[in-house]
């Protein structure tokens, strides 16, 4: 096998166990799902670049992480005030030391993004679709196919619904023991409509034992 | 983040809220202050008392009444600083206000730079 190979392999299977993980850690602090997702992809084009020639990392997630994270900081540090910028690359910064101290051991997220997605200030019909694409990491185009939307209106759809994420404040965490009975059954009104989709042969096991931590 | 709550009132409910409201709202108030997330709040005379403005091909018009005739009407504004969208959910709730109408909960804009909107 060569190395080509083995790297385009690696990223895969990275991309396909970690994806929902990555994104989710990426955009807890930021709350940016979007920004989030470009910074993962140019992450996993860097790795298809770099790997073959350097040799997969020993934690592969760790280094796409790092990346990702790297892009994240470039992007704030050109769209944002000086001091709202540097406030962020310093928590970044935090965060990518913590990261260093664990290798291997990258906080799961994706139940407090599940519960942003699922957030009563999103559109009822957008938090399936959401939970699909940020989770799973299916594409606009699949995600459309099972919805009986056109992909492009599906793009469009979930482009907003992540931009009205992040401008309305909607928080990453898990609810309030009082508002949680009613939150929970939005992410598992959500989950069962992305099985009911038929997506359940697709990697979905971590899903249902997310939303089972909450209870 | 920052957020504005908009108060919208049905100022014919309102008109016949009970005295208790007003005890509702210093203990709102009092709350707010306590938890030091309300920097400040107006509260507006009815819309009985507004004027309108518009201007159009250069000629000021001025009209007597609100900008839209509807049920509820805008009636003050409070600006919050709080963590997230579910905190300022929960002061919009606890706001007596939201008795007697809707309360509208914007973030103040920020500068988005590059952004793609």
């Amino acid at each position: 096998m060569s190395s080509d190979d083995e790297a385009r392999r690696a990223a895969e299977r990275v991309a396909r166990d970690s994806y929902g993980r990555l994104v989710a850690f990426l955009s807890a602090r930021t709350r940016d799902v979007g920004g989030a997702e470009d910074a993962l992809a140019e992450a996993f084009a860097a790795a298809l670049r770099f790997w073959p020639t350097d040799g997969v990392p020993d934690n592969p997630d760790a280094w796409l992480l790092t990346v990702a994270r790297r892009r994240q900081t470039d992007g704030l540090r050109r769209r944002q005030t000086r001091s709202a910028g540097e406030a962020t690359v310093k928590l970044i910064a935090e965060e990518i030391e913590e990261t260093r101290y664990e290798a291997g051991t990258i906080p799961d997220r994706r139940l407090a993004l599940m519960f942003a997605c699922a957030h009563p200030a999103i559109e009822a019909g957008m938090r399936a679709p959401l939970i699909l694409q940020t989770i799973l990491g299916l594409t606009a185009k699949d995600i459309a196919s099972a919805f009986l939307i056109s992909p492009a209106t599906m793009g469009q759809r979930l482009v907003r619904a992540k931009t009205r994420i992040r401008d309305a404040g909607v928080p990453f965490a898990i609810p309030e023991t009082a508002d949680l009975p009613e939150r929970l059954g939005a992410v598992l009104d959500a989950v069962y409509a992305a099985f009911s989709k038929g997506w359940t042969h697709s990697r979905t096991p971590a899903t249902p034992e997310l939303a089972g931590e909450a209870i | 983040m920052r957020y504005m709550m908009l108060i919208h009132h049905d100022e014919a409910a309102l008109a016949k809220a009970p005295p208790s409201l007003w005890s509702d709202y210093a203990a709102f108030n009092e709350a707010l202050a306590k938890a030091g997330v309300g920097t400040t709040g107006e509260r507006l005379e009815p819309s009985s008392a507004a004027t309108t403005v518009r201007v159009s091909a250069g000629k000021t018009g001025v009209l007597d009444g609100p900008y839209a005739d509807t049920k509820e009407q805008f009636a003050g504004y409070f600006m919050l600083d709080v963590p997230d969208l579910d905190a300022a959910i929960a002061w919009a709730a606890r706001c007596p206000s939201s008795q007697y109408g809707s309360i509208e909960i914007r973030p103040l804009y920020v500068a988005k730079g590059d952004w793609k909107q």
